[in-house]
């Protein structure tokens, strides 16, 4: 690991931490102070830092939680010391408590029998109340710490006892590859998609129940339609939902990780792979055939619905949207790979992938 | 026990030098200086001051408009200089007075 590596973490760390008007500002400041007292220590020594001395030296330099925190403006319930560690256990509470409630509420709707669409609207209209509840937790729990820290000093020696076990080597990586296009999400913006997400999740869930949540009226009318649909619709409809399951559950490890502020080319790609799954069940329906008349009616086909030739132009949009969808997973492909042998040939170091 | 004596210690220390960080760093910015020389130029004449606690004490007083600052290119690189405003000598001059006066007290009293 070079040192240079460790100081760039370092700041990468601190800047997550700084309030994002301030951070290009205040990083460039800190990090031309920190490399002029880093030549000068190299100068002084003769040759580059050991790691070994450049850990020794941001330790002295302090948690970048605490650095960070003395850079927020004064706040009178809780101080810019313990400020940082109050936002970090604030998100995480946040977190957990939504993550909690979501569970309970798909639970509930795939166990019970009397969980409809009325229910899950009361449970998605009471869900800004928990938020609130839990952030009073938080905030509370946290001025009283500042309180006792500020007032009884002597009663909580070290009360962040974190600060006295960091280690440089917890860095987590530089994160050194945008997308292009992919300016950073801010936190807010992440919890917002993962919010939405799970709901996209739960509609989807309630559809087999609930048609009329996909189809409006006509849900009633298609019970006793001439036509219905074929089953291959249904494995399309549950690889759909499995997903955004899974699109849930992966931004849901991007924020309880830290990885939530850009979209890694892995995942990138993952999405872009497995949204092609569904179309591809598609295109290998039996027959090609999608619609099909509905045995159980008698009432005649529509005038001028031929169904053998609705089912070949579906085949054909099909078919259209598959080579689209490789074709753009084929290009990012292209992309990923370019982009990882420009790097590769500037400095060695490989793509981030996550 | 020891522990909580050495913290209590460590808190008092804290607040003594609190208010004179603030009039040594505005005493030495009558001259320019980017955030690592100012804190060289202070511990040269005896003042140590942790990074974490000087950088975003220049924040503050420029903020305050005691100091003012410049981004400027000085080898190869972009730092930022502050030095002393027309407000910040006022205050400076108005604090060393009061700085005076207590130092000649606390002789008196210790």
């Amino acid at each position: 690991m070079e040192s240079t590596d460790l100081l760039e973490r370092y700041l990468q760390a601190v800047r997550k931490l700084l309030p994002r008007r301030r951070q290009d500002d205040i990083i460039a400041e800190l990090r031309a102070n920190l490399e002029s007292q880093r030549e000068e220590r190299e100068a002084d020594l003769g040759r580059p830092l050991s790691e070994g001395e450049m850990i020794d030296w941001l330790k002295e330099l302090g948690p970048p939680l605490e650095v960070a925190g003395r850079y927020q403006a004064p706040r009178y319930l809780i101080g810019p010391g313990i400020f940082p560690l109050y936002l970090k256990i604030l998100r995480l509470a946040v977190l957990a408590a939504s993550g909690v409630y979501a569970i309970s509420i798909l639970a509930h709707v795939l166990l019970g029998s009397n969980y409809g669409p009325d229910w899950v609207a009361g449970q998605i209209f009471d869900y800004p109340a928990l938020l609130i509840t839990v952030a009073a937790w938080v905030t509370g729990v946290f001025a009283v710490l500042e309180f006792v820290a500020r007032n009884y000093p002597e009663k909580c020696p070290n009360l962040i006892a974190g600060s006295a076990h960091w280690s440089p080597n917890s860095l987590p990586p530089l994160e050194k590859e945008v997308p292009a296009g992919g300016k950073p999400r801010s936190y807010v913006t992440a919890v917002t998609e993962l919010i939405v997400q799970f709901l996209v999740v739960v509609w989807m869930l309630l559809i087999p129940r609930y048609p009329f949540l996909v189809m409006g009226p006509g849900a009633a009318f298609l019970e006793h339609s001439p036509v219905r649909m074929v089953q291959i619709e249904v494995y399309w409809f549950w690889a759909l939902v499995a997903f955004n399951m899974v699109q849930l559950v992966w931004q849901g490890a991007n924020l309880m990780t830290g990885n939530w502020r850009v979209r890694g080319p892995v995942q990138h790609l993952a999405y872009k792979a497995m949204g092609i799954i569904p179309t591809l069940i598609l295109l290998g329906a039996p027959g090609h055939i999608y619609f099909e008349a509905n045995p159980g009616e008698t009432t005649a086909l529509p005038a001028g619905l031929d169904l053998t030739s609705l089912n070949h132009d579906l085949y054909l949009a099909v078919v259209v949207i598959s080579c689209i969808t490789l074709a753009q997973l084929g290009w990012d492909l292209w992309k990923y790979g370019a982009s990882a042998r420009r790097r590769a040939a500037a400095d060695g170091s490989p793509l981030p992938l996550v | 026990m020891v522990a909580i004596a050495d913290s209590l210690h460590e808190n008092l220390r804290l607040e003594l030098r609190r208010g004179c960080l603030t009039l040594a760093v505005l005493g030495q910015l009558r001259e320019e200086h980017y955030g690592y020389t100012l804190r060289k130029a202070l511990a040269d004449r005896g003042l140590e001051i942790e990074e974490s606690t000087l950088y975003p004490l220049l924040r503050r007083l420029e903020s305050q408009g005691l100091l003012v600052s410049e981004w400027r290119e000085e080898d190869k690189r972009n730092k930022r200089f502050y030095r002393l405003s027309p407000e910040g000598a006022g205050v400076l001059e108005y604090l060393a007075s009061e700085w005076k006066r207590l130092n000649a007290a606390m002789e008196n009293i210790l």
